[in-house]
């Protein structure tokens, strides 16, 4: 599978006369990219942007190439960008396997008229995402937990299948927004591995919104840094997260005590 | 862009149940000895009994269709009873200028989709309250289109309807079977899809809307789909209950109807099929016991809504789930104290 790319150029993002994001540029082009900053830096609204929740008041998204500033929410999703959300958003009536399987939704060809009349070729797209969602849980150590009901799970397993249904939208660039917020040690090493492991077998482009800035230089091959909607730092995550200009801005100013 | 299955499903051992998902077999006999039953249930029932079990039926096609608006895509749309009166009137009005009644049927219920698409529209751009006032004010149009087109649906005076014959069989019973026929087909036909895709990205839209588009789901088509369903559904139940009823005035189809369809859906059970049909009984049982005083049915409607929502938000079809956790939270604490 080749390497796609996410390119911000210039992109700025304003609510009203609050300029959230301005003029940043990053170059989204392979393996796990770690995006970082304070509360309020603007990280967010660059996820927003890509995935057209929010539309940029300047600068362009260059997915591949193509531009997708005014493209449709679902157009950008149906396009490869996949993501996930702060608080997992999962439909709790549903169960986890049913949960992942809507991540598949343009993988199918059958329309819902086809499905109305349960055609044979409609019928086995059902079987075959099922199976590939049940598979994309199996990766992540839960296909135990397929039949349970999604508001019954621990918030650890609500990250990992909101993770999982992403990866089965068959993403060519993924989003992750604070995967491991709130989790334990171990289920971040669980989620960590599991996701390492499909990052690498599909080639996949990745970014990942992190506090924990030990852990984003441990994974990620690459950091950028937002302060106030602009990046101040970018490069080699083990380098980036001794500079002085990121420690001040998650740390504030030393200062002297007398 | 690709869109090949990212996963090597083959690697993975996969169980029986994820390949071929089965009904449990107690809900499968469940359901089989309810049919038998409904199909026998004319050999012991009076003239008037059967009556009042088609309207059952009627009513649960009914809320079927705002089932699939409200409980599964979460649209308050409320012109359900606008589209009820729509059916009930057109079917008949076509079938006595000469159609069959089945051909008028299905182009009722495939105009009825168009005029559900045209009142979904708002939906694309409304919520909650908004969207509910103003497919309200749509319903109440079609209604007063009714009304107004005097020439051709009698206006005030009503519309007698021309009634259908059934080769020689006793009407009442013929209805029934009618009435039993629609109803499983839609149950077993809007069941499989909303257990399927379509009802899951359904789902979807209602509870995390927000979080569709990333999967490439645009949440206004889906919208629009439950809109058409609801307002398809709706009219056929109509044109059904026109026959039962033989005759029609623009004041059956006013908006306390609406209210009723959704003293049906709540009682019921939002967002569960069978919850129409518990919800359907409870209406027209009351509606019957209290024939006489419509006042104190408002009360009886009012005071359940409340109860309702109040104590047992999954209505009358949770009330399974609900018995089978206390007695199971129960033999767990005997079980504890004899340990």
């Amino acid at each position: 599978m080749s390497t796609h790319s996410l390119i911000l150029k210039d992109l700025s993002v304003a609510f009203g006369g609050n300029k959230v994001l301005e003029g940043v540029n990053i170059s989204f082009t392979e393996g796990l990219h770690g995006l970082v900053g304070p509360n309020g830096a603007g990280k967010t609204t660059c996820y927003n942007a890509i995935s057209g929740y929010v539309t940029p008041t300047a600068g362009t998204i260059e997915l591949d190439g193509t531009n997708l500033v005014g493209t449709p929410s679902h157009e950008i999703g149906s396009k490869g960008i996949g993501r996930t959300f702060q608080t997992p958003k999962l439909v709790a009536k549903m169960t986890v396997l049913e949960n992942v399987m809507l991540g598949a939704n343009r993988t199918f060809t059958t329309g819902h008229v086809a499905e109305f009349f349960g055609t044979k070729k409609a019928r086995a797209e059902e079987r075959a995402v099922r199976e590939m969602a049940y598979a994309t849980l199996a990766q992540f150590g839960l296909d135990s937990a397929a039949r349970d009901k999604a508001s019954s799970v621990p918030l650890a397993v609500q990250k990992m299948v909101e993770i999982a249904r992403a990866l089965v939208t068959n993403p060519v660039v993924l989003l992750l927004d604070e995967p491991a917020a709130g989790l334990g040690a171990e289920d971040v090493d669980r989620m960590v591995e599991a996701l390492l492991k499909v990052i690498k077998e599909r080639n996949l482009t990745t970014v990942i919104i992190e506090h924990d800035l030990h852990l984003v230089s441990q994974i990620c091959s690459k950091l950028s840094v937002l302060h106030y909607g602009r990046i101040i730092a970018e490069g080699d995550p083990k380098v980036v997260v001794k500079d002085e200009v990121v420690i001040e801005a998650y740390l504030g100013k030393r200062k002297a005590v007398k | 862009m690709s869109t090949t299955l990212p996963t090597n499903s083959a690697s993975v051992a996969m169980p029986d149940w994820v390949s071929h998902p089965k009904r449990p077999i107690q809900s499968k006999l469940i359901r089989a000895l309810l049919l038998l039953g409904m199909i026998i249930l004319p050999w012991f029932l009076g003239g008037y009994y059967i009556y009042i079990v088609s309207l059952v039926l009627v009513y649960t096609l009914s809320t079927l269709g705002l089932n699939v608006m409200i409980g599964w895509t979460g649209q308050i749309g409320l012109a359900a009873a606008g589209f009820f009166g729509l059916g009930a009137y057109a079917t008949s009005i076509l079938n006595e200028k000469g159609l069959p009644w089945i051909v008028a049927l299905v182009l009722v219920g495939l105009f009825a989709a168009l005029v559900g698409f045209i009142d979904g529209f708002p939906a694309v751009r409304l919520f909650g309250f908004f969207l509910a006032i103003a497919s309200l004010a749509f319903g109440d149009l079609i209604l007063r289109f009714i009304i107004e087109a005097d020439g051709i649906t009698g206006g005030g005076g009503g519309y007698p309807v021309q009634l259908l014959e059934f080769w020689g069989m006793n009407r009442e019973i013929a209805l029934y079977y009618l009435c039993l026929l629609a109803i499983v087909a839609f149950m077993v036909l809007v069941g499989r899809v909303l257990d399927g895709r379509l009802g899951r990205t359904m789902l979807a839209v209602n509870t995390i809307e927000i979080a569709t588009p990333s999967m490439g789901i645009a949440p206004p088509k889906y919208k629009l789909i439950a809109f058409m369903t609801s307002g398809s559904i709706a009219a056929i139940a109509g044109a059904i209950f026109a026959q039962l009823l033989t005759y029609l005035s623009p004041d059956m189809f006013k908006t306390s109807l609406i209210i009723t369809m959704l003293v049906m859906l709540i009682v019921g059970g939002v967002g569960s099929l069978w919850g129409s049909f518990a919800g359907a009984i409870f209406v027209v049982f009351v509606q019957e016991w209290l024939q006489a005083f419509q006042v104190y049915q408002r009360i009886v409607f009012g005071v359940s809504l409340m109860l309702c929502i109040g104590l047992l938000p999954g209505g009358l079809a949770s009330l399974s789930e609900r018995l089978r956790g206390a007695f199971a939270k129960r033999s767990g604490r005997a079980e504890g104290a004899a340990a």
